[in-house]
Order: structure tokens, then sequence, then C-alpha cells
């Protein structure tokens, strides 16, 4: 049996305070300790620094569902984006396919356009279904993806669920869940997009891109991501972008991190935001134009309705050039300029 | 760990490997706190303890196939935590132990309710070599067995003794101090 040494005391007590040592071992120490009055007193003191050693304090986790519901999101979009993507995908391919197959193998394809056809639309029906179920049972439920696409030249202007804007660049995807500011605000991006977003400390706004995560509580920042190439650039408010491996790098005002490949992410500090959000910047231009014009322009590069309450409106003629990053900005130059009012109603503009 | 404890954590991993989604719920909501708190004490930064936290749960689900109930998945849960830390660590190519300013800056933003006693401790603890302190933080924090800790850190069982008590040693000379 090992001697109790001053050497290996420490040892000793440790292993015993953790059950580390064997019944013949512990009876061996439990006899040494009675034994040696000065051993006992070192014990005693080796059991209470052993027991403060334990007071590192650990913020407490107060909101585990909606991390929970996070997790799942993040999970869920791993998973279902290859099975999404072949789904949207293939019907265009198949269609095209149709005419073009040869005329022997046309009776075959039109069979399987059929068939395609069919299970789409049993798809359909059963997505149908499912969602009058779970009214009733919400424990099952199954949450939609909503997609948003610009294809080449277009833009869009996003408001989710949140009240935050999102402006998507040209041949660019933004999906969320239905549950979306439920108990998480996730959105996945491809493709390049400026977000405008809400503060709420309690979810934290996260853009996810193929290789990287963007998380904020409510600022303004501009997410480019094509193929394996990742640029976050902020323009208001503090931002953390993260990797794959959980590394993070945190963001301000005028600073920037990129990520070629799977590299790490590197910052830079002390740049032109405006040169990362340049592709917004569309000038709409109007030289006498008659306001009803005007407002179809911005119909199409807003992707909302206008509504001229006073008609007499529409004729008022309008020159200027507006950089065309706001909405409200251009509402409100126009509405100085021609003295007319502006009111928001949904997605809807009144003119009066 | 309670034997009791042990058995339903190996019963929920058996029921994750056949896909089911609830157990995986419970699991996360069990051993969340633990895997945070472990992350947390390592880097006594809140984000990414969430974040490498989070990680290691993405991972566990998508390597559920390869987790074994007769081999402590609780273990194999923190290996995979540990393996994101140190990767972590080894990008932010920061040297946790050494700098005295570095970590008083660490541990300065944001802490209210503390006595010196913790305060020392957390330096302490952050001083220590990066092994030593995995070593420490799984036994005293997190109840793990020795053996559990070598199969944890891919150490043979003797290296973890030694480690340990190096630890203590270092730790109880810096707060004689």
């Amino acid at each position: 049996m090992k001697k109790i040494t001053e050497e290996n005391k420490i040892d000793f007590f440790t292993c015993y305070l953790n059950g580390e040592l064997e019944e013949a071992e512990k009876i061996h120490f439990e006899r040494e300790i009675e034994k040696s009055e000065k051993l006992r007193i070192e014990f005693e003191e080796f059991k209470t620094f052993w027991k403060n050693l334990g007071t590192v304090e650990v913020p407490e986790v107060t909101d585990i569902n909606n991390k929970y519901s996070e997790l799942k999101e993040r999970i869920k979009f791993t998973e279902t984006e290859v099975k999404k993507n072949r789904n949207f995908i293939s019907k265009n391919i198949y269609h095209n396919e149709i005419f073009n197959k040869k005329r022997e193998l046309f009776g075959w394809t039109i069979r399987f356009a059929a068939l395609l056809l069919l299970s789409i639309i049993l798809y359909q029906i059963l997505i149908i279904d499912h969602s009058r179920q779970t009214t009733i049972t919400a424990a099952n439920e199954q949450p939609e993806e909503y997609y948003h696409i610009t294809k080449r030249g277009e833009r869009s202007e996003i408001i989710l669920p949140d009240e935050s804007k999102v402006y998507l660049n040209s041949s660019s995807r933004l999906s969320y869940s239905s549950n979306f500011n439920e108990n998480q605000r996730l959105v996945k991006l491809e493709g390049e997009a400026f977000f405008e977003i809400e503060p709420n400390k309690n979810l934290p706004f996260i853009v996810k891109t193929k290789h990287n995560m963007v998380k904020v509580v409510g600022t303004k920042f501009n997410v480019y991501n094509r193929d394996d190439e990742f640029v976050v650039a902020v323009s208001e408010g503090k931002v953390m972008a993260i990797d794959n491996q959980g590394s993070i790098v945190s963001l301000e005002k005028n600073q920037a991190a990129e990520m070629k490949g799977n590299n790490e992410l590197v910052k830079t500090t002390g740049i032109d935001i405006e040169q990362f959000i340049d592709w917004r910047k569309e000038k709409l231009a109007f030289k006498n134009e008659p306001l009803y014009k005007v407002m179809n322009e911005i119909e199409l590069t807003f992707n909302i309705n206008t509504f001229f309450k006073e008609s007499s409106l529409r004729g008022r003629k309008l020159t200027g050039s507006f950089d065309a990053r706001s909405l409200n900005e251009i509402l409100t130059a126009i509405s100085i300029s021609l003295n007319v009012d502006f009111e928001k109603e949904g997605n809807r503009i009144i003119i009066h | 760990m309670s034997d009791n404890r042990t058995k339903k954590i190996n019963e929920l991993v058996e029921r994750i490997k056949s896909e089911d989604e609830s157990a995986f719920e419970e699991f996360y909501k069990v051993l969340y706190p633990e895997i945070y708190g472990f992350i947390f004490r390592n880097t006594f930064d809140q984000i990414q303890s969430e974040e490498i936290s989070q990680e290691t749960f993405i991972r566990f689900w998508e390597s559920r196939d390869q987790v074994s109930t007769d081999r402590h998945p609780k273990a194999y849960l923190f290996k995979i935590a540990k393996n994101l830390l140190i990767n972590s660590i080894n990008r932010k190519k920061k040297i946790y132990s050494l700098d005295e300013d570095f970590i008083e800056n660490m541990l300065g933003a944001g802490e209210i309710s503390e006595n010196m006693l913790e305060h020392d401790l957390k330096k302490a603890i952050l001083k220590l070599p990066e092994k030593c302190r995995l070593i420490f933080l799984l036994n005293r924090f997190h109840n793990f067995r020795y053996a559990e800790i070598a199969e944890i850190l891919d150490i043979s069982l003797q290296t973890v003794k030694n480690q340990m008590s190096k630890s203590i040693k270092l730790i109880r000379e810096y707060l004689e101090s």
C-alpha cells in the first residue's frame, strides 16, 4: 500500500474526494487520517479548498426554449436545404427536357412529366391537409419555408414578420420559416442583401450563409455570400460574424469581415460602407414626369402598390434625381418638392 | 455522476439514434447548461460559449449514428465541445495562460456580483496550461471520472492523474501568492 508522504498527500486528498481511490486504498487512507492529527487537519483544510474551487459562477441559461428553436432551425436548414433545392430546380430541368427529347423518347417523358405533376399535386394536397391538422394539434406542427428569390437584374425589398427590412440584390435568395419571430429570428441568405433589423434583445437576428452566420440584436449591415466567398459590412450597430468552428469576429460601424473558402474570418476596419452597398444605389431620375409615372417607377423598384386618393395629383410634374436607397427618403423628398402627403398602409402608399 | 442520471441519458441517446426528435430536445435541455458552463469556464465569453455550445449539439445530432451508448455518450458530447473549443482557441491564436493584463481584461467585462476568491480563482484557472485546465474543469465541475476524461481528451489515464495533480498544485500556488 502506497505510503502517504508530503509529496503525494495532495494527490491522495484529491483522489479520495473524487472517489478515485480503490476500496483498499480508501480504507488505508481513512485509517491514516485517524492516526495522524496533523494529516487530518491538512485534509480538512484541503476539503475547504476543494469546496471553494467550485465557486466559479456561470451565467444562467434563461431562454433554453428559444435556444432549442434556434438549434432546430439551424439543423433543419442544413438537412432540408438539399432536398428543397432539388425540388425547386428539378421542375425546370424536366420541363426543358420535355421539349428537347427525341421523338422516340417523347412518350416516356410525357409519362414521366405526368407522374411528376401528379406527385407535385399530391404533395401540395398533403401539405394543405397537414396544415389543416396542425391548427388542432400544434405539437406536431411542421412550419413552412418562405422563399424570396430575385432573378438577374431584379431587386426586392422584403419586410419580415418582425418589421425588419431586407433589401435583396439580384440573383439572390432569402428564406425563413413560418414561425419566424415566434421563438427565433433566423433567415438564410444566398447572394447579397442589406439588412435593417428591428431590435429585439430576446430574439437575436441571425443570417445564415453557406459557411457563416451573422448574429445581431438590431442594426444595419450588408451580407454577401456567393459560392465560397463571404463578406459582411456594418453600417450601424454591432454585429457578430461567426464561422463554422464557432470563431467570432465582432464588428461595428464601418468595419467588415471577409472569408474566402474555408479559411479564417478576416476583419477590416475603417471601411467606406458605401462601397459595400453601392449595389443599392439605383438612381431614380425624373425630368418633368407626371407623378403617376413616378409612382409607377417606385412601385417596380420597391415592389409596393400606390394609390392616388386625390386623382388631381396624378398630373403633378416632378424633376429630380433620387438615390433609390430608401423609399422613405424618396417619398420625403417628393412630398417636400411637390407638396403632397404620403401615407403608408401596409403594402400600399396613399397619395393625397 | 449518479447512475440514474447516466441511465436516463443513455436511454435518451438510444432514442436519438432512432431519430426521436423529442428525445433530442430533452437531451439538449438537460445537457446544454453543462456544455455551456464548460465552455464558459474556459473562455469567460458568453457569446462564444453560446455559439460553441449550439454547434456542439448540431454536430452531435449529425453524428448520432456513431454514438455508442455503452461508452459514455455524455463524454462523447464533451469531446465534440472540447474539439470545437480548441479549434476556436487555435484560430484566435491567443495564448491564455500567460498575459496577466489580457486575462484581467477578459474577466473585467461585466462581472458584478463576484468576491475576491472567485475572481482570483477564475484567474488561476485561466492561467493553467490548456490540458491542465480542461482536465481540472471536467473533473471539478462536470464530475467526470479520470477514465472518462482520458477518453474525452484522447490521453492516457496516467497523464490525467499527473495533470490533475499539477493543476491543483498550480492553483494552490497561485491563490496563496
